[in-house]
């Protein structure tokens, strides 16, 4: 029975219920919600589908396969380890709304037709933005505005591009898909905009350093993993996928290694991560389908990892610039721990589980002897650890002593943290529990000699390179105005394209259109009969008859017409009944005849 | 003698002295009557409810008044078009009728509020007669019924105003109601009978007739006066701004749409497709006039100052889709036409029950006083915000499934004019509708005086935007009736 029971519904019903109650229950059923999910999910068989029609055309609402049911297995074990997380806050809105956009994004990964997807897809981008606003501060609100403006055009893109397409094919169903034409184009960069693509990235760390440190969280798992997904399923094998995600993975190295804010350096290494998957995506063959679901899987648990393990050390301290922390590892130890964990996981150890996942994208590419892509794709999992896997610990935790001696991250968040570091550590020792529920068989060993001497050796030599370089790296302490003038260039030049030329043109057209315009219909039509009259009046007075004084008093007139008098209507609805029955008349005589 | 077997007649009739008894009763005892008139809808909801399943399980009904055979005889004729209107009318009134009691205290003289709840209901007696019966006389008396009631009720709200529009509408409806009268004589003069189906045998013979011809020219001017068709909507903005609220909504809801059902029957039924296409060109000018209506009913509720008044000039453009679908002459078009009636009903009664609530605090519904109305009355305004979607046309409200089928019928008949105006008028309709919009969410209320929302007022609301969003999000059921009787409409085409 719960079989057919679309597990989103369980995530809206218990949004619904979570608004209805307070304090200790609420957060207890904000934990329990994820946790009901994942064993409905259990209990959820492969391949079910759920049909119907709506406005005639015969729609799969749902549908999940093994594909879709990876992403919602870490979704809910995500949820549920986020939810512990948050235990501690008691802004029942961001519980509410994460619970919405949790649910939203399981209807986009389990939807069976564009429609559905699309719909979900929209609530998706409402919700995190509600989280997003959730910080209250006025750099996240406007930061939020920014990241609804990005996802409403993707929204848009996506839109015009099922539209085409559904005119083009005259199905809706959503499977592979296929890069082909206009309408197939603008859904995938509908969908590249929520993967974070650049040169679509902007949103993403813009906006999620500055939610809260529970938002954060909630936001880093699901609506770049959900585009993988949606990739995953409709373009794979796309080459222009395997070149994008090559080049993220290197974009978000450059700008983590440049970044000073720690959430903002996490954050494009969330890009640089999602880069791996793309790149996976894009390959196509089975083993690197399941090297991006794995690693998607395996990202996601990590990168919350590190992204709690930040959110405690500002929850406590109030400072996420890593030139002002150093020296926490003295009071909060588990911190520091279980961030190590999450530090070893993200750069792929042996034994964690980015070790796991990623080989196995690197292996697929490797099969397919893309050679270029592989060496960038090595290159990139060099730069991981420099930029995550020691710079984010060392900064924050070591380095010189900033005095700071904030108090152990509460219990709630140490809970969390340790549960999710030993999911990682479990995936990298029991890899073959991740194996068994990807999409396509595994034949693969990931800790065979050479798989393990390679990743040591890159492993070893950027840890070396780090501490060689680590002057050169400290620059980011007070960001000196070269650094800072090198990352503007970069990245900054097209934020202030946008801000400064889209933005404008864009507001001006929108003032145009919604403000001004409509403000002179509106005036012209508050009292459309008197317009007509003075319009009249202008043109008789100048035309028929040369009266200056009367043309310059209906010239005024016509700047309020509110004052000018007509007449009763019943007269003029009169004239107009007479000339419609006359007009009828004529024509049906002289139609008919 | 079965209740089943009389239900046609029940739903037009138990109103009707239901009406009576509530003067004789309200004489004695003016506090029973609201209970009166509540129970009076809702049994005429039920009565209306069972006649539905009965028509779409066992097929169109024809009653026999006494059972007179007709032509001589008056025939009650229930298909699967007018039982759905019917259905609606009577739904809409029953919903209605939880919201009047409070407004009516505080808008009826109390010396008068018995005869104001009579009249109300024979009014809707009187638009449930003129869907369900199947004689053209018929019509016409049910049209007056209708009409002199609803002149009555404008004229109730008791300032200058409302006297004016009263008279207003009292002569130009009286206009339209002897053109009706005056085709409808000529029909009889060219066929010699006034049964719907009887006269649909017989015109085809005098089809070339000038009398026949005559006849369309006068009821089309006529039904376009009565429903409001632009540029015959004088009479329209007064009369639902200056009546009572719950009048003025109800009005909105039922009132000119009847009229045009009225249209849809001429045209469908009566005349049949075949001469209202092939003979004389009535359906192509309807159309165009509905074109045009729909955007200058747009462009004028952009100029209004006044809440009543931008919804009353939205009616003049939305009965435009209503008539534009009916006349495609496309299946997928009258769909969109029948559920549109559906739609706006729901939608813009619900919107001048929001204005009655408004009305209901502030004494006058002024668009500037709807700063931050959403802190004063959340719940209201929240409601506008449901209706104003749905208004617009946005996914997942019944406003869109009609448009959707309006815009399909209007593609398959290579009608890109009407594509293009269905979607101007969409964007018009979210420009106006968003200036309100903005002012109730977005702007900082003047003060802070909070202001009472009675639960008997909301709860009709509510009601109706439910309503908006269930029909939104499950089109299907509707739809496959609406099928039903596009189907049985079409077939004269054949």
């Amino acid at each position: 029975m719960i079989g057919n029971f679309p597990v989103f519904f369980i995530f809206f019903i218990g949004a619904l219920i979570l608004l209805l109650t307070k304090g200790k229950l609420h957060k207890f059923i904000f934990i329990t919600i994820p946790a009901l999910a994942f064993f409905a999910l259990i209990n959820t068989p492969v391949n079910t589908e759920i049909v119907g029609s709506f406005l005639g055309i015969d729609l799969k609402f749902i549908f999940i396969d093994k594909l879709s049911k990876v992403w919602g297995y870490i979704f809910a074990i995500m949820a549920f380890s986020s939810a512990i997380f948050a235990y501690h806050n008691d802004d029942y809105k961001e519980n509410i709304y994460a619970t919405l956009y949790i649910g939203s994004s399981y209807g986009v990964v389990f939807a069976g037709n564009l429609l559905t997807l699309f719909i979900f897809w929209e609530l998706m981008a409402i919700f995190s933005t509600m989280i997003i606003f959730a910080r209250k501060t006025d750099a996240s609100t406007k930061s939020g505005f920014r990241y609804l403006l990005v996802h409403a055009l993707g929204g848009q893109l996506l839109f015009a591009g099922m539209i085409l397409y559904y005119f083009k094919t005259g199905n809706l169903d959503f499977g592979y898909i296929g890069l082909q034409d206009v309408a197939t184009l603008l859904i995938m960069l509908g969908f590249a905009i929520n993967a974070a693509i650049p040169p679509f990235s902007a949103w993403l760390s813009d906006s999620y350093p500055e939610s809260t440190v529970t938002g954060t969280v909630f936001l880093s798992a699901y609506t770049s993993k959900t585009a993988v997904y949606v990739l995953a399923r409709s373009f794979p094998g796309e080459e222009i996928l395997l070149y994008a995600g090559a080049i993220m993975t290197v974009y978000g190295i450059i700008y983590a290694i440049l970044e000073n804010d720690m959430r903002r350096v996490l954050s494009y290494s969330i890009i640089n991560q999602v880069g791996f998957m793309i790149a996976g995506v894009g390959l196509g063959t089975q083993m690197a389908i399941n090297g991006a679901a794995a690693h998607a899987f395996a990202h996601i648990l990590y990168k919350a990892l590190l992204m709690m393990g930040a959110g405690a050390v500002l929850y406590r301290t109030g400072i996420s610039k890593t030139s002002r922390l150093g020296g926490l590892y003295k009071t909060m130890p588990y911190t520091l721990l279980f961030s190590c964990i999450g530090a070893a996981a993200i750069s792929a150890f042996p034994l964690t589980s980015g070790f796991t996942s990623k080989s196995l994208i690197i292996a697929a590419s490797a099969a397919e002897h893309k050679t270029f892509v592989y060496h960038i794709l090595l290159l990139a999992s060099a730069g991981v650890f420099l930029h995550a896997g020691i710079k984010f610990p060392y900064f924050v935790f070591f380095q010189k002593d900033s005095g700071l001696r904030p108090k152990e991250a509460p219990k709630n968040m140490l809970i969390a943290m340790g549960f999710v570091s030993f999911l990682c550590i479990l995936l990298g020792v029991y890899p073959q529990v991740l194996y068994n529920i990807l999409p396509y068989e595994v034949d693969f060993k990931p800790y065979t000699a050479s798989h393990v001497l390679l990743q040591l050796q890159i492993l070893m030599f950027s840890a070396a390179a780090f501490f060689f370089m680590l002057p050169m790296l400290k620059r980011t302490e007070t960001i000196t105005l070269d650094t800072d003038w090198f990352y503007r260039k970069g990245g900054a030049l097209f934020i202030s394209f946008v801000d400064n030329v889209i933005i404008k043109i864009g507001s001006k057209i929108k003032d145009l259109l919604f403000t001004k315009i409509p403000d002179k219909f509106s005036y012209i039509f508050s009292n459309p009969d008197g317009y007509i009259k003075i319009i009249y009046n202008i043109v008789y007075y100048k035309v028929f008859e040369d009266n200056p004084e009367k043309l310059k008093e209906n010239k005024l007139l016509l700047k309020d017409i509110g004052r000018v008098k007509t007449d009763t209507h019943i007269g003029i609805s009169m004239i107009w009944v007479t000339l419609f029955m006359a007009f009828y008349l004529l024509i049906y005589y002289f139609y008919a005849g | 003698m079965n209740l089943k077997m009389n239900l046609p007649a029940l739903v037009v009739v138990f109103p009707f002295f239901s009406a009576m008894m509530m003067v004789a009763i309200g004489i004695f005892n003016r506090k029973v009557v609201p209970y009166i008139f509540q129970i009076t809808a809702t049994i005429t909801a039920y009565f209306a409810f069972s006649l539905l399943i009965e028509v779409y399980t066992n097929g169109p009904i024809r009653y026999y008044f006494g059972n007179w055979i007709p032509p001589v005889g008056i025939e009650y004729y229930v298909d699967y078009l007018n039982i759905l209107f019917v259905t609606i009318i009577a739904s809409i009134f029953f919903v209605m009728s939880f919201y009047f009691p409070l407004s009516v205290r505080k808008e009826i003289p109390e010396s008068k509020s018995y005869i104001f709840y009579s009249v109300t209901t024979l009014f809707a007696s009187g638009l449930l007669g003129i869907t369900i019966t199947g004689d053209m006389f018929n019509i016409y008396v049910f049209t007056e019924i209708s009409s002199i009631t609803a002149y009555a009720l404008i004229a109730i709200g008791g300032n200058r105003r409302s006297y004016r529009s009263s008279f207003n509408y009292l002569i130009l409806g009286t206009i339209g109601a002897s053109f009706i009268v005056l085709g409808i004589g000529y029909l009889y003069m060219a066929t010699g009978t006034l049964n719907l189906l009887d006269m649909q045998e017989r015109l085809q013979h005098v089809y070339n007739s000038k009398i026949t011809i005559s006849a369309a020219a006068i009821i089309i001017v006529g039904l376009s006066l009565k429903m409001a068709l632009f540029p015959l909507h004088s009479w329209l903005p007064g009369a639902y701004a200056h009546s009572p609220s719950t009048i003025s909504a109800f009005m909105s809801a039922t009132s000119t749409k009847v009229m045009a059902y009225l249209l849809i029957r001429f045209v469908y039924t009566i005349f049949t497709p075949n001469f209202a296409t092939k003979i004389i060109p009535i359906t192509d000018i309807v159309m165009y006039i509905s074109l045009i209506a729909i955007i200058a009913g747009s462009f004028l509720a952009l100029g209004q100052k006044d809440l009543k008044y931008m919804f009353a000039y939205s009616s003049v453009g939305q009965i435009g889709y209503i008539v534009f679908g009916a006349m495609l002459i496309n299946a997928n078009g009258l769909i969109g036409s029948i559920y549109h009636f559906l739609s706006h009903a729901i939608v813009k009664g619900g919107l001048f029950l929001v204005a009655g609530i408004i009305f209901y605090n502030f004494t006058n519904t002024k668009i500037e006083i709807t700063n931050g109305l959403f802190k004063k009355m959340p719940f209201t305004s929240i409601g506008f915000l449901i209706f104003a979607l749905s208004m617009i046309g946005i996914p997942a409200t019944s406003g869109f499934i009609s448009k959707w089928y309006l815009v399909m019928g209007a593609i398959e008949t290579g009608n890109w004019i009407g594509v293009t105006v269905i979607l101007l008028s969409s964007l018009l309709t979210a420009i106006y509708f968003w200036r309100v919009v903005d002012r109730i969410f977005f702007k900082a209320p003047d003060d802070d005086v909070k202001f009472n929302e009675p639960i008997s007022m909301i709860l009709p609301t509510y009601i109706l935007a439910g309503c908006s969003i269930y029909f939104g999000l499950f089109p299907h059921q509707l739809v496959n009736y609406a099928q039903k009787a596009v189907l049985l409409l079409m077939e004269t085409i054949k």
